[in-house]
């Protein structure tokens, strides 16, 4: 049965704006923490690549920051731009930034793996309006998860990569414990609207199965860290109640700095 | 991947267009063909959407030099263009 946004009912429409505002502050914020290679990757045409990735995931962050604009009859450049930390619903997981190249990695099979859930509920689910954008966002996450699955198994064939990637990924997954910590009554509410066509808990199970079929067959030394993949309870610090690092600030302040002139939309931004 | 763990030049040919035969369109420095076409992808122009990409690792390619004698005669071929058969005649004649 195929809707359209009109047809929910106003709780279901609220649940949706607001699962969709938490997506696109996670193709934000991971966007833009990719665009921090530019120029500085380990060569020129892995730049690019990383520079690619940056886009499509800054141009999925468009496509739902367009559709919460609609909603709330608000600003695309104010929700992507002028929030401050405290009002974002990204997951703490995609905050830091890339420390090192194996970092890069163990985000890209982390985040894209979830994305990937994420999108397919929602281009599974009755409206058609949301099914139709991540429809557009999915055709691009094929590369993204050949991009993390091709350099995973490169950086595992040397001790160096191995070593930097077991630090990586001892940092990185203890953070995507609040990736589907979404308020359960509403993400049921999504559920039965039709907007997701499948409950945010199975998708959390999904998720750690694909992240373990990624990193069991690997030589890395993750067993103790992949015990606690699968949330239990509360996470520490959860990203889509509002908790986030000092990272997200400081990402936030960079967004801003003092000196565009001009009617340029960061300088509408009063923090 | 090449035995001393280096990275290798490929090259890199695209088809622009269903029908027309690949171009080459850039040379991709990668650690393996995998990887070489994977970075191919977003190497090329990728807004003029090529249809197809393949790879080849310079290694396997053979190439002329620049005065390779062998790849024009010597002798005098004219004999066999079409130069030889007067328009004018075939009007002649018709």
């Amino acid at each position: 049965m195929t809707m359209s946004v009109t047809d929910l009912s106003p709780d279901v429409r609220d649940a949706a704006t607001a699962f969709l505002l938490a997506i696109a502050d996670d193709e934000f914020v991971a966007g833009h923490r990719f665009t921090d290679w530019v120029a500085v990757g380990p060569t020129m045409e892995e730049d690019n690549a990383l520079a690619s990735i940056a886009q499509d995931e800054l141009g999925h962050a468009r496509l739902w920051y367009e559709y919460v604009a609609d909603a709330l009859d608000g600003d695309l450049d104010d929700l992507a731009l002028n929030r401050p930390a405290s009002e974002r619903r990204n997951t703490v997981l995609v905050e830091s930034p890339h420390e090192d190249f194996a970092a890069a990695i163990a985000v890209n099979v982390l985040y894209d793996a979830a994305e990937v859930l994420f999108l397919e509920a929602l281009h599974d689910g009755d409206v058609a309006e949301i099914a139709a954008r991540a429809a557009q966002a999915l055709n691009e996450e094929a590369f993204h998860r050949e991009h993390a699955d091709l350099w995973l198994d490169r950086l595992t064939a040397t001790e160096e990569g191995r070593a930097r990637l077991t630090a990586a990924f001892q940092e990185a997954i203890p953070r995507a414990a609040d990736l589907f910590a979404f308020d359960a009554d509403r993400s049921e509410a999504l559920v039965e609207g039709g907007v997701l066509a499948r409950p945010v808990s199975d998708l959390a199970v999904d998720w750690a199965a694909t992240v373990r079929a990624d990193l069991d067959g690997s030589p890395l030394p993750l067993d103790e860290t992949l015990e606690g993949i699968e949330p239990e309870g509360a996470p520490a610090q959860n990203g889509r109640r509002g908790e986030h690092t000092p990272a997200l600030e400081s990402l936030v302040t960079q967004l801003h700095p003092d000196n565009v002139v001009g009617d340029h939309p960061i300088n509408r931004y009063q923090p | 991947m090449a035995d001393d763990d280096r990275l290798e030049p490929y090259e890199v040919f695209v088809q622009w267009r269903r029908g027309k035969p690949h171009e080459h369109a850039e040379t991709i420095t990668a650690s393996d063909p995998d990887m070489a076409l994977h970075l191919a992808k977003r190497n090329v122009d990728v807004r003029g959407e090529p249809v197809s990409i393949w790879v080849s690792p310079r290694a396997a390619m053979r190439t002329t030099t620049g005065d390779d004698t062998t790849l024009t005669p010597s002798t005098d071929r004219g004999y066999r263009s079409v130069q030889w058969y007067s328009e004018n005649d075939v009007e002649e004649r018709g």
